[in-house]
């Protein structure tokens, strides 16, 4: 969709079509789904923070600037809904499996790609969820330092410290793997 | 991990080198083993991060959209749990004053001198001096308290239970 075909939308779902918000939602419900669910880890609440997220872009269309890209506005409503959902969570519970990194002498297997691949999942887990949120969002394909800066309302060099750190930490905590990895050949 | 080798390495794998730069760090990586098992480590979190998937939700979320568009959206405000803890708070601050209160504790009268005022070496204008009594005060603060105590027992209490059962019927 182009921001041509994106502005009439929003201009006819302003004057009172609000079946065009339709096209807007299918747009962007995919990445909206996406960012909700980076952030809370949990398909039925993203899906319903999503949601509320469009809701309240919807009641507040009236006052998107059309100087930035709706995209923009859109997962920053996205990422404060989420957030506030994150916050209202009655039990703070967390996966033991997440908790825990297993590391190879524990295991007694050799790492493979998969068990490589399931240990920085692990790892990202244990980042701060601001630094987690940062590194995900920023590669997560359509995003630039720029946007993940102002979907988290954040300083681009805050965002750029954030993401450098998380990286280092995953490379770093990987390492270890590699190396103990090493020692048991 | 040496941090600014580290950032260097990062660079070389988000292609921000120049070609010079990007010769001489592969030079690095040939004659250091364990840059190469830095390098792998780095090369792996980089390629795990952008494998992260779009995900697609559920076949009803355009309609539920849809259908919802002028439903009052749930508001960033306290947690149930937090705003209980906060509206037991007041409560029991409420008490605790009322209590004191009528066992006379703010009946007395303070005088406050600013006419007595004295500031060396400064000249003071003419101030005058008044009673300040505490229970004037402590009562304002009270009604306060109970109009805070109010809205919060409305946001997090109140207006949940009824929204939920609307939105059951």
């Amino acid at each position: 969709m182009t921001e041509r075909e994106e502005h009439d939308l929003i201009s006819r779902v302003l004057s009172g079509d609000e079946h065009a918000y339709r096209g807007l939602v299918d747009h962007y419900k995919r990445y909206a789904f996406t960012i909700a669910l980076k952030i809370l880890d949990n398909r039925a609440e993203a899906e319903e923070a999503a949601q509320d997220a469009f809701i309240k872009a919807f009641q507040h269309l009236r006052s998107f600037q059309r100087q930035s890209r709706f995209s923009t506005w859109l997962y920053r409503i996205v990422f404060n809904t989420a957030i506030s959902y994150q916050r209202k969570r009655k039990t703070v519970y967390h996966d033991i499996e997440k908790q825990i990194l297993l590391h190879p002498q524990e295991t007694g297997h050799e790492l493979e790609r998969e068990d490589k691949q399931r240990f920085v999942n692990q790892a990202i887990h244990q980042l701060n969820d601001a630094d987690r949120m940062a590194v995900q969002l920023y590669y997560l394909q359509e995003f630039s330092l720029e946007e993940v800066a102002g979907m988290m309302q954040q300083p681009i060099n805050t965002i750029k410290v954030r993401i450098h750190r998380a990286r280092q930490r995953l490379a770093q905590e990987l390492m270890h793997v590699l190396k103990q990895e090493a020692l048991t050949l | 991990m040496n941090a600014p080798q580290d950032e260097r390495l990062w660079h070389y794998l988000d292609g921000l080198l120049t070609p010079a730069e990007k010769a001489e760090v592969e030079r690095e990586i040939q004659r250091s083993p364990e840059l190469q098992q830095r390098l792998e480590a780095m090369r792996h979190v980089t390629h795990y991060l952008r494998a992260g998937k779009i995900e697609e939700p559920s076949r009803d979320f355009t309609a539920t959209v849809m259908g919802n568009l002028h439903r009052k959206t749930a508001s960033g405000g306290l947690s149930p749990r937090n705003g209980l803890l906060l509206l037991l708070g007041i409560v029991v601050a409420v008490l605790s004053i009322s209590f004191l209160m009528g066992k006379g504790s703010y009946d007395s009268q303070t005088l406050v001198p600013l006419d007595q005022l004295n500031a060396p070496g400064q000249v003071m204008p003419d101030l005058p001096s008044f009673h300040v009594n505490a229970k004037w005060i402590i009562s304002a603060l009270m009604v306060v308290a109970m109009g805070l105590a109010f809205v919060v027992l409305d946001q997090t209490v109140l207006r949940p239970f009824f929204n939920k059962r609307l939105q059951h019927h």
